[in-house]
């Protein structure tokens, strides 16, 4: 799917590769040669596919390195970024569901401002309040770069990670509440409050752990809105990943590069899609792939 | 006796934009330590609200007056701790559905060991231990086992028992059993009543009964509070109550309750539809439903009036009206004669098999039935859930087509699925379906004029626009809409009313039958008897047949001219309807019947 939009999307290749020069024609044919130009469509995408296998997926046309190269440097900042990104949206979105539930009134309300307010604000706004407020104004934490290694790296993608995350978080406070709201006035809480069961285990074993499916399925779906986030916050904290990476590539018609970054990124949505079907099956024992008896 | 359980005064209300939402108007009861005491009342009466507030389960808004006192002591001043611990060891509570009231996430163990751990301080090992106890004592065999498994691989019966499990396990006194069979089939409701019954008497238990079934009631319980619109209209005991109802409304749901003893030609039915306390302040709140109200039924709030047994009734008429009561409840039974009319549905030999993912034999769901229905009858069929019934609908209707045996409707063949649309068109004039949820049968944004009028277009385009709209509204009229009813949205109706709606859609395409899928089993019993009298006068104007699908014997008694009792797919006993009901010949006839609570009294 993705080889195929890109050849018919980038256009000609050689036009990538040439840019303005003229080129002799020992020089174009030397090129064809080595991206395979002359092949037809199904044998260039064999050849991709089998070089994609064993890790190669050919050589960079804006940065004339091997894609797998510059992928290694790219990814740990990527993966962190992300990792962090959803650490925190689990953290502060399943925090602000918890206390909008329980307590009706004003904390919920305020939630819910809140939460409208972090949805509709896009993340480059974000981004550049962040900025403004903790890179200039108080100066605690560094702005631009992805720093080297431990906690200078960690502190570096603090702010990019925050901004990445709140939107999904505000989302999944939504989400939560109303999906924890539904359990508090379900029948089978009402049985454990008849029992006598002591309000915090209710509420931890009852409706927080009921509510966990749905939630699981609301980040689950925003995976891949989570990795398209990071080509605007790399861009806006200048941290050199896999999104800065991808915009270079697009920009230029590097169809090595892209083709690479694409399938890196269906690779990674469908892994922990399965990964999330798992859980949900772990959680919920109606799931259990057992069956009935 | 002593008063374990003494409400007095009870008053609770709603705060709402509108103003307070009255619930419960001043009860008054009363559970002495080991009797049995019924509180019965339609949906909304205030029966469920009352037994809540006496665990405090209320929610926070809610205004309370009066007093719950319990062993002597008032619920209300209790402390939040003293509160659990009440919760924990004196009263326990048995939902309607348990398949809703028990964690689906969590497995049986973990419900009864958090119950035994709360409230008994037991280390795991012994509430484990105490948990398979509690199984074996509420008969559910291979306790230890049982414990790991979930609630999805238990029966509602089960998991009803499940919750008495958990009552009895938490040494509570007082058991508050909210419509505890209501969600479940006929022969497990008399298992689990008989379950109940055999631990009150073993464990001296207590028991509060809430439930709408006034002959569940009166045979299971020692004395009952019938409530009408937030409020106790008669207290009574139950063999004083059976013997002669003082008040106007148990008199009727008595009546109304369709008597699997008698078949009746028309039902007591109650018209009208239940009031909310709020608008019964400072008058007799059945006044406007009695066929026996007078000017001083709107003079104030009726008092108590003592009778003679330790009983009392709120009704200025009592002493008038008490000999017309008794009549009212022993009207002579009109059978009608069988009739010889044109065969509507013939079928012979039908059989469908479901193949089960991972069982290696398909499970057959009908098994060589054969039927006949003629104009103008109808015909009862009866099983409990997964007895096939609902799927012979299914066959005949040709939404499943059957693996054998032929189905002729209205004088054609129908073999599988309706090949173009006006061979469609001509099975809706041939045959018709009423589902038993008329809340999701109906389009929400549909009125029930453009919903027969849409129906109207299809079979009835001679009529033209005009026309159409008029027998539309003639139509619903006829099923006792009223004009306002007539452009409502679904939501705006009750339930009763919405399968009226559903009933004048069926009608719509004049067909010459019409399949009755547990089409009253979701309504409340006056309601019921409304519905059923009006599909007996539209069969009576119309000479439309009936195939009436239904779990309850006494619902098929009153309507049903010939019955079919069916079982794992199989047809166990036909005949006339008198005859099956009141000496049925199959074993399996007889658990049925044994199985529904009569008005005999308490079941000794």
């Amino acid at each position: 799917m993705i080889f195929g939009v890109l050849t018919l999307a980038s256009g000609d290749p050689l036009a990538a590769l040439l840019g303005n020069r003229t080129p002799s024609p020992e020089r174009v044919a030397q090129l064809q040669a080595q991206y395979h130009l002359n092949e037809p469509f199904l044998v260039q995408y064999w050849l991709w596919l089998t070089d994609a296998f064993r890790g190669d997926f050919g050589d960079s046309i804006v940065y004339q390195t091997p894609v797998s190269s510059l992928l290694r440097q790219a990814a740990p900042i990527s993966i962190a970024l992300i990792l962090m990104a959803e650490a925190m949206i689990v953290a502060i979105g399943l925090c602000a569901a918890v206390v909008a539930a329980r307590h009706r009134g004003a904390p919920d309300a305020i939630v819910a401002l809140a939460s409208s307010l972090a949805i509709s604000i896009p993340i480059f706004v974000f981004a550049v309040l962040l900025t403004i407020i903790f890179g200039k104004t108080l100066g605690v934490l560094p702005t631009v770069g992805a720093g080297t290694g431990g906690w200078d790296r960690f502190s570096h993608l603090l702010l990019p990670a925050f901004a990445l995350a709140i939107g999904s978080s505000a989302l999944l406070a939504r989400v939560g509440r109303s999906a924890m709201r539904e359990e508090i006035d379900s029948p089978h809480v009402a049985t454990e409050v008849a029992r006598g069961i002591p309000s915090h285990h209710v509420f931890r074993r009852h409706v927080f752990r009921n509510s966990l499916p749905p939630l699981l399925a609301v980040i689950a779906l925003q995976i891949p809105a989570l990795i398209a986030g990071t080509v605007v916050v790399e861009r806006a904290f200048n941290l050199g990943g896999i999104g800065t990476l991808l915009l270079a590539g697009v920009n230029a018609g590097d169809f090595p590069l892209v083709q690479a970054i694409a399938l890196l990124i269906v690779i990674v949505t469908v892994t922990l899609g399965v990964l999330v079907d798992i859980l949900h099956a772990m959680l919920d024992p109606r799931m259990s792939l057992a069956g009935n008896q | 006796m002593t008063a374990l359980l003494e409400i007095s005064g009870l008053t609770i209300s709603i705060p709402s934009s509108s103003g307070d939402h009255l619930l419960v108007d001043g009860v008054d009861l009363r559970v002495d330590t080991g009797s049995s005491v019924a509180l019965v009342g339609e949906s909304g009466s205030g029966k469920s609200v009352t037994a809540r507030s006496i665990l405090r389960l209320l929610p926070d808004r809610a205004k309370v007056s009066g007093d719950v006192l319990f062993e002597g002591s008032s619920i209300f001043a209790m402390s939040n701790a003293e509160l659990m611990r009440f919760r924990q060891t004196k009263v326990a509570m048995v939902f309607q559905d348990p398949r809703a009231s028990i964690n689906p996430m969590r497995t049986i163990g973990d419900f009864l060991i958090d119950g035994l751990r709360a409230g008994r301080d037991l280390a795991r090992a012994s509430a484990v231990e105490e948990a398979t106890r509690l199984l074996g004592i509420v008969g559910v065999s291979r306790a230890e086992d049982r414990l790991q498994q979930y609630p999805h691989e238990f029966s509602g019966g089960m998991l009803q028992r499940v919750m008495i499990a958990s009552a009895v396990g938490s040494g509570a006194t007082l058991l508050l059993a909210d419509e505890p069979t209501t969600a479940l089939d006929v022969s497990i409701q008399a298992e689990v009543m008989a379950l109940l019954g055999g631990l009150r008497d073993e464990f001296g238990l207590s028991v509060l009964f809430i439930t709408h079934d006034i002959d569940l009631a009166t045979s299971h319980c020692d004395r009952i509070d019938v409530m009408y619109a937030g409020a106790v209209v008669e207290s009574r005991a139950s063999s004083d109550l059976v013997a002669a109802p003082r008040h106007p409304y148990s008199a009727a749901l008595m009546g109304c309750r369709t008597h699997i003893e008698s078949r009746s030609a028309r039902l007591v039915a109650i018209d009208g539809a239940p009031i909310n306390a709020s608008a019964a302040r400072g008058r007799c709140a059945f006044e406007d439903r009695c066929s026996f109200a007078a000017a001083a039924c709107s003079d104030g709030r009726p008092d108590a009036m003592s009778l003679a047994g330790d009983g009392y009734v709120r009704c200025v008429r009592a002493d008038e009206i008490a000999n017309d009561l008794v009549r009212l409840l022993h009207r002579p039974s009109d059978e009608l004669a069988a009739v010889v009319a044109p065969i509507v549905i013939a079928a012979t030999g039908l059989r469908k098999e479901f193949k089960v993912r991972g069982a290696a034999t398909p499970t057959v769901a009908v098994d060589d039935v054969s039927l006949t229905l003629r104009r103008g009858e109808t015909l009862g069929i009866v099983g409990e859930s997964g007895s096939g019934k609902t799927t012979l609908g299914r066959l005949l209707l040709g939404i499943e087509s059957a693996d054998a045996g032929t189905i002729v409707v209205d004088g054609a063949l129908r073999d599988g699925r309706a090949r173009s649309a006006a061979e469609r068109r001509k099975r809706g004039r041939q045959l018709q379906i009423v589902f038993q949820d008329p809340y999701t049968s109906l389009d929400p944004r549909q009125t029930p004029v453009s919903a027969v009028t849409e129906i109207l277009a299809l079979h009835r385009a001679d009529l033209g626009r005009d026309g159409r709209l008029s027998s539309a509204v003639r139509l619903l009229r006829e099923v006792g809409l009223d004009d306002r009813q007539c452009s409502a949205l679904p939501a705006e109706l009750s339930g009763g009313q919405r399968q009226r709606v559903a009933i004048a859609k069926a009608l719509a395409a004049d067909p010459a039958a019409i399949i009755l899928d547990e089409a009253v089993s979701g309504l409340d019993v006056s309601i019921q008897a409304q519905v059923l009298n009006l599909l007996a006068d539209l069969q009576e104007s119309t000479g439309v047949a009936y195939l009436f699908i239904s779990h309850d014997l006494s619902v098929i008694r009153q309507i049903a001219h010939r019955v079919m009792v069916m079982r794992d797919g199989s047809v166990v006993e036909e005949g006339a309807t008198v005859s099956v009901l009141t000496d049925p010949v199959a074993d399996y006839t007889k658990q049925l019947l044994a199985a529904v609570p009569s008005a005999a009294g308490p079941a000794a």
